[in-house]
């Protein structure tokens, strides 16, 4: 044993216990869906490969451990070695403070659920499927399988939409000044009023985290369909003083696009007609009418917001 | 147990003096001494000397080292040398060396206590880069290089060493000062500092503040996501270097010109390696002789034609088609006149010693395996060491990013640079370039910057960020010249500004206000 160790070759172990030790992390923050707070799980498929290919390279390492060398790079290591260091430290922190709009988060409690923070990520998915129960009971409504989308695409109706022309493919900013562009509740008031009363008796259409960003889109793009069809969206409040003047505010979730540096929060405006002052970072369960407005002459869906509370904040992000 | 006898290796190629250096120590030694040469040189080691013993091999077959190993086992056996020097063969491997002396018995009687590289500044300066991969392996075990020192050529010196230190930057010099500082002053020590800043907050010494997590998340976060994508650029290059032969390349992409740019640009779309992973291809391109015009547009293009980039601009703009087929358009526009402007560029774009220290690289990684001929093995180490080079840098890309990310954002991004066009468009470049955001989430941040930048400074970032950033220069940097990576970024630059220029006019001409 002695002679053995006498032949130990040192940077082959440090690239055998970099190796491996990279190899349990990742392993496990796959398996334990952790790795969903630092990134999206898009990148699934290449943590995989790069398992396999660490895996390819434990085996390499292992097979040089007892041939010595006269020189060592030990240093070539330190980066794999800080990494893991970085996601161990990491996957046991709480990193919920990441999803409050400009690392703020809500500054005091409205009520006593407000600013309690559930402690482990691993809830990510299941959070909102509870929530999504409670509030299809609260309803009546009987609740849709979990992995399908509860929405219903609205009927084609008979009646001709009031054509808004669209904007301009490119003709996004002109050189106004911001106040230009400040809400006006008199924007909304264009809808057409039997549309309105036909998609108000059309199924609710329920946000989760996995449908989030794809059904806001989905709404954004054919506003004109969506129009008075009824919205449940949970979310935080975001206010911008340089574009709601009236106590209006987004309800955002922080959304990941590929990675947490990457993180920022989308979501839609909601009319508050002077109601709900809630401060930013509050957590909401909100119920309205979809509406049309625009936003830097982009058509845009708002929110005609009807019933509100607040709620826990929901863990994790939504991914695009 | 038995004494250690201390070993002295002195390594050198042909005829640069290797025994002329070990007569000049014997000479007025008095100790028992073995010289055990693995070369027939024009001289002859000591002679005329009684207490020195001379030894030699031949160590051109690889296979036969056991016979060597016994033979010098039975010499110091039987006689009990308090030294020994080594005379290496100056067209071998040094790995060859390790096998003789650490893979045999030989290491329980033996230590080696220096290496020596001996050389000429004629040598160094103007034959080392044409010799293989084995003058590389000795320069780099080397402890200690001893250049020949005449009139005529003392000012050749300090190019000498500076060539030496390009491929063993820690060797001292017998004639010449080294400063052990300089060597914790290296890129790897950021990463030693990142642990243990990363220790000190996890045993709460450092408080761990909303920053602070916010940093050294957005650091995890992105090596989490470039490793992958690094491992998948290295892994590839490494098939295209082991497994595809020059000759092959040269039969799809010289032909034609046009089929090559064709295939340059498309397949992106089938190969979707992100920004990090392409640096590896291109250097693996250029050393399997692709002409340069082609490799960069190959570097430009690929970024944008990923399928993932595309969907993400798509979604980031709310499903705005004509913004992603713009983005498109003008980074394939951009790649083209870039690429073209390349066409009479006769430099060499990667470092001198490029190709050479990978080999070196290879050959040095810790193991020696004896079937190192195999295409395997080749792939996986190559792979390794193209990954373990690049890591580092990554982790310094994403450590400034962060802390901009979390410092200076939260203030710029409160100005409105909207005012002055080209104040725009430079914020845009300056965003894209410290951000080194992935190229498949830039989209994502452009969008909401578009209250601050309007749509010029919006598509300079969009532009720019995917193929020159932070952490692309610091990647290119490692393998190509300086001269290069300026007149690049410069061509690259400008050739965005005057593209958005000359859209935004034409359409104003159409009628559409930018």
């Amino acid at each position: 044993m002695k002679n053995k160790l006498h032949y130990l070759n040192k940077e082959a172990l440090q690239a055998f216990l970099s190796y491996t030790l990279l190899f349990i992390l990742l392993s496990y923050l796959i398996i334990s869906k952790k790795y969903l707070q630092l990134v999206v799980p898009r990148l699934v498929p290449f943590l995989v490969f790069m398992i396999f290919i660490l895996c390819l390279f434990m085996v390499d390492s292992f097979k040089n451990l007892f041939r010595k060398k006269y020189k060592y790079n030990c240093q070539k290591y330190a980066p794999l070695f800080a990494v893991f260091f970085l996601l161990m430290f990491l996957s046991n922190h709480d990193l919920s403070i990441l999803q409050y709009p400009n690392l703020i988060a809500p500054k005091r409690p409205i009520s006593q659920n407000i600013g309690k923070v559930t402690p482990l990520p691993s809830k990510t998915l299941t959070v909102d499927e509870e929530a999504k129960k409670t509030i299809l009971e609260a309803m009546k409504i009987p609740a849709a399988p979990t992995n399908k989308i509860a929405v219903k695409q609205p009927k084609s109706t008979e009646e001709t939409v009031k054509e808004v022309p669209k904007a301009p493919a490119l003709a996004v900013v002109s050189n106004k000044s911001l106040d230009d562009f400040i809400f006006d509740d008199e924007i909304i008031e264009q809808i057409p009023i039997k549309q309105e009363a036909n998609n108000a008796n059309l199924e609710p259409i329920i946000l989760n985290s996995n449908n989030f960003y794809n059904e806001l889109i989905k709404i954004t793009n054919k506003i004109d369909d969506y129009q008075g069809q009824t919205l449940i969206i949970e979310g935080y409040i975001l206010r911008d003083k340089t574009l709601f003047s009236t106590g209006d505010f987004y309800l955002a979730r922080m959304a990941m696009t590929c990675c947490i540096a990457d993180i920022m929060p989308f979501g839609l405006v909601c009319f508050a007609h002077g109601k709900y002052d809630y401060p930013d970072g509050t957590w909401i369960h909100a119920e309205g009418k979809i509406t049309k407005t625009t936003f830097f002459n982009m058509p845009q869906a708002g929110l005609k917001l009807e019933k509100v509370k607040v709620i826990e904040p929901i863990e994790g992000y939504i991914y695009p | 147990m038995k004494k250690h006898i201390p070993t002295y290796v002195v390594t050198g190629f042909l005829s640069t003096g290797k025994t002329s250096y070990i007569n000049s120590l014997l000479k007025n030694s008095s100790q028992k001494t073995l010289a055990i040469q693995f070369e027939q040189g024009v001289q002859s080691i000591a002679a005329n000397t009684p207490n020195v013993q001379t030894v030699s091999f031949d160590i051109h077959n690889p296979k036969d080292f056991t016979a060597i190993t016994q033979k010098i086992q039975t010499l110091i056996a039987n006689n009990s040398f308090e030294k020994i020097f080594i005379e290496f063969n100056g067209m071998s491997d040094f790995k060859n060396l390790e096998s003789i002396i650490f893979d045999s018995k030989l290491s329980n009687f033996l230590t080696i206590k220096e290496v020596v590289y001996i050389s000429t500044t004629d040598f160094v300066l103007n034959m080392l880069k044409h010799i293989g991969p084995s003058q590389f392996s000795q320069i780099y075990n080397a402890d200690k290089a001893k250049i020949w020192q005449n009139e005529a050529n003392k000012t050749l010196i300090p190019a000498a060493k500076k060539s030496l230190r390009l491929i063993n930057p820690k060797i001292k010099f017998s004639n010449g000062f080294y400063f052990k500082l300089l060597s914790l002053l290296n890129f790897s020590s950021l990463s030693l500092f990142l642990i243990i800043f990363t220790l000190l907050v996890w045993a709460k010494i450092i408080p761990a503040t909303a920053h602070v997590i916010k940093i050294l998340s957005i650091i995890a976060g992105v090596c989490l996501e470039a490793f992958p994508f690094l491992l998948l650029g290295a892994f590839f290059s490494a098939i295209l270097q082991k497994y595809i032969s020059i000759q092959q390349i040269e039969n799809l992409l010289k032909s034609n010109p046009i089929k090559a740019s064709l295939i340059a640009i498309l397949q992106g779309i089938i190969v979707p390696i992100c920004d990090c992973g392409i640096i590896n291809v291109f250097r693996a391109l250029i050393i399997r002789k692709v002409p340069l015009p082609i490799a960069i547009l190959y570097l430009l293009a690929t970024p944008f034609m990923n399928p993932f980039v595309m969907l993400s601009t798509y979604y980031a703009f709310s499903g705005n088609i004509a913004i992603v087929a713009t983005r498109i358009g003008l980074a394939l526009l951009c790649a083209g006149i870039v690429s073209l402007t390349f066409i009479n560029y006769s430099d060499n774009p990667l470092l001198k010693n490029s190709s050479f220290t990978l080999e070196l690289e290879n050959n040095t990684l810790y193991s020696r395996n004896i079937d190192s001929n195999s295409r395997y093995y080749n792939v996986i180490n190559y792979t390794q060491n193209e990954f373990l080079n690049m890591s580092k840098y990554v982790i310094i890309g994403a450590t400034i990013s962060a802390l901009f990310q979390v410092y200076l954002w939260p203030i710029l991004v409160n100005y409105s640079f909207v005012q002055i066009p080209i104040f725009a468009i430079t914020t845009g470049f300056v965003f894209a370039f410290i951000l080194s955001l992935c190229a498949t989430a830039d989209a994502m941040i452009a969008s909401s910057l578009i209250n601050q930048l309007s749509f010029k400074g919006v598509f300079s970032f969009m532009l720019l960020g995917p193929v020159f950033d932070l952490k692309n220069f610091l990647l290119l940097r490692k393998v190509c010249t300086y001269e290069f990576i300026i007149r690049l970024a410069l061509t690259i630059i400008i050739t965005i500004t005057a593209v958005i220029y000359l859209t935004s006019l034409a359409a104003n001409f159409v009628g559409v206000t930018l």
